[in-house]
């Protein structure tokens, strides 16, 4: 049980009742939708869905459900989603989900049976970009002139005034092979919350092999939970306009055939100090950059902090970025820095800045030189942030590339014994008592045996590459 | 003239689907022998801080719509995508992308060491792009940096122009 789920057990009932009473109701309730055609296929029903949902819908683990095209799941409608319910975005047509503003998606995977929204090549052949991926629509506010934006590809309008906005929730699902690729310089995140608001729960998603983002933020108050990118094409995580969530347990692991940023955090590209200002909360992170040659020489920095995001960092751990660990570029962010808006404490930062002709941990250049503080003398200065190593994954007998290593099994997150993460030799800070941060002492993103967050990552989750 | 009489070849064949070339491929305009004249043109109209003159670098509308689009597997009919949707988005992120340029660097005058691609070269049917440009470069007080200034460079026929100035 997950504090999201604890905060608002009222909210997990319903959404219970409305899973039983769905699969009750059983296939013939999707097949009265026009634009929802099912048929029999070997083993497993498989259903085609298409153009807009408007009704509530249930997409049930029993079929097989392929997206054709862009589809919207349209306000009132929700679409609940069954646990092991597997989902293919269709690659001839750019199949993608969208979630418009009022509607929800109430994805309901366990860790038993996740669900899976992956590409329809066939297993071997799966690459990024296959299909579009996930886009969720909230009435959530951002900074944008007026308080709504546009999304990428015509995805409809997002951004209101409701931070409590609920766009349902995700629990256990795997977003996989995605975003498509528009043209040249224009893909689609692997999930975008657009003005998404805090009332959605998500807890336990993993996006991977995504061509652009993994994770992107389009302004609003959303708060994720247990959250795993992997082999992003982009940035990680990313967040703009004035995101003003929170976090915690988040990883990174990158490839470094084609990977920007663990974090790239930005508050508005064209006027840096527009409000609300991108703020989120963040504890227990873990960013692994790809440090070696092979696949590629991508894989930049850990975490880029720029056009005036605020953020509250903290039990953070940076390794193997090729650039920097920390970077703070434009005078709106370090004009957050000297007001104690944007704080880092207790982390650890290690084994970046690793190819020839990048300048140290913390990147000093030409905004650092006119800052009153540079990100190297804030960085050190902050509150038990050390630069040491931070121990994790196999022993190197069982894992000779651990904890970079992409494809072994003995891959894992978690800091080994002697890991300052977990000895005490830095103290991590003690989260928020406020219904979403789980109590978690230790740094980085997963914990040592008997935290209770040693494990989070394995079982639902699935690293192959193809 | 040329236009129309494409439309109806088009239409009388059958109907026209998004990656029809309704139109003949556009000259391309502004364009450069290499990557590196390209690159110092845009130096110079950031120096002059002429934002006009740097949108005309890039890709227009006509020519995204002529050269680019029909090539482009988003543009098969099976995947619906209209035109407007894709350009649009595009436009709109790379407009914002150079006011951002302008503001940040309008007015150095930096000179070009070098052009370097870290992203793979897409060769289409009749262009290539080259993705992801970073410069090195020497600004005037002689520190050498490293910016990725613009988002991809197209190549066709030994002429490179300015894709977009999308920047991830």
């Amino acid at each position: 049980m997950t504090g999201i789920a604890m905060r608002r057990p009222a909210r997990r009932a319903l959404a219970a009742g409305v899973l039983a009473a769905a699969a009750a109701w059983g296939a013939a309730t999707v097949s009265t939708q026009a634009n929802i055609n099912c048929e029999p296929g070997d083993g497993m029903q498989r259903c085609i869905v298409s153009g807009r949902i408007t009704s509530d819908t249930t997409f049930t683990a029993d079929s097989l459900w392929l997206l054709d095209g862009a589809v919207f799941v349209d306000e009132p409608a929700r679409l609940t989603i069954e646990a092991g319910t597997q989902i293919f975005g269709r690659s001839e047509t750019n199949g993608t989900l969208i979630i418009s503003q009022g509607a929800q998606i109430l994805a309901n995977g366990t860790a038993e049976a996740p669900i899976v929204m992956t590409s329809d090549v066939e297993v071997g052949e799966r690459a990024r970009a296959d299909w579009g991926g996930l886009i969720i629509n909230g009435r959530a506010p951002l900074n944008v002139p007026g308080g709504q934006g546009e999304g990428e590809g015509g995805t409809g309008i997002y951004g209101g005034d409701d931070p409590n906005d609920d766009s349902g929730h995700l629990y256990y699902v795997r977003v996989e092979f995605a975003g498509t690729e528009f043209s040249p310089d224009n893909e689609l995140n692997g999930i975008a919350f657009q003005g998404v608001g805090r009332m959605t729960e998500v807890d336990h998603i993993m996006v991977k092999l995504n061509k652009d983002d993994g994770l992107e933020f389009f302004g609003g108050t959303v708060e994720v939970k247990h959250v795993i990118c992997f082999a992003i094409a982009d940035d990680s995580f990313d967040w703009t306009d004035g995101w003003q969530g929170k976090g915690q347990f988040l990883i990174a692991m990158q490839m470094g055939d084609d990977a920007d940023n663990g974090f790239e955090s930005d508050n508005n590209g064209d006027n840096n100090d527009l409000t609300p200002r991108s703020d989120p909360t963040l504890y227990n992170v873990t960013l692994i950059g790809d440090p070696y040659d092979f696949p590629g020489d991508e894989s930049d920095i850990g975490m880029l902090l720029r056009e005036g995001t605020a953020a509250t960092i903290r039990n953070f751990i940076i390794t193997g970025f090729k650039e920097a660990a920390i970077d703070i570029d434009h005078t709106a962010t370090f004009a957050q820095v000297t007001r104690g808006n944007l704080t880092l404490e207790s982390g650890l930062v290690f084994g970046n800045c690793i190819v020839e002709g990048c300048r140290g941990e913390f990147n000093p250049d030409d905004d650092d030189a006119e800052a009153a503080i540079s990100t190297m003398d804030f960085v050190t200065g902050a509150p038990n942030v050390y630069m040491m190593d931070p121990v994790l994954g196999a022993p190197s007998y069982l894992c000779a590339f651990c904890p970079f290593d992409l494809i072994d099994p003995a891959r894992n997150f978690a800091p080994r014994e002697t890991s300052p993460a977990v000895t005490g030799m830095v103290r991590p800070s003690v989260p928020p008592n406020d219904g979403f941060f789980d109590v978690a002492n230790f740094i980085g993103a997963v914990g040592p045996p008997g935290s209770g967050q040693d494990d989070w990552f394995m079982g639902w989750t699935d690293f192959s590459l193809n | 003239m040329l236009v129309t009489a494409a439309l109806v070849a088009c239409l009388v064949a059958g109907g026209c689907s998004s990656g029809d070339r309704l139109f003949p491929p556009s000259p391309l305009h502004q364009t450069f022998p290499s990557p590196d004249e390209l690159s110092r043109a845009v130096l110079a109209a950031l120096a002059d801080e002429d934002a006009d003159h740097l949108h005309s670098l890039a890709l227009s509308e006509l020519e995204f719509r002529t050269v680019v689009w029909p090539e482009l597997p988003s543009s098969r009919p099976e995947r619906g995508l209209p035109f407007d949707y894709v350009w649009g988005d595009l436009n709109q992120k790379s407009t914002n992308a150079l006011r951002r340029l302008v503001a940040r660097h309008g007015g150095r005058r930096y000179t070009l060491a070098g052009v370097a691609f870290r992203g793979e070269t897409t060769p289409y049917e009749t262009y290539r792009v080259h993705r992801e440009a970073i410069l090195d470069l020497v600004d005037e007080e002689g520190n050498e940096l490293t910016l990725p200034l613009f988002g991809s460079i197209l190549e066709r026929d030994g002429e490179f122009k300015l894709f977009s100035y999308v920047v991830d």
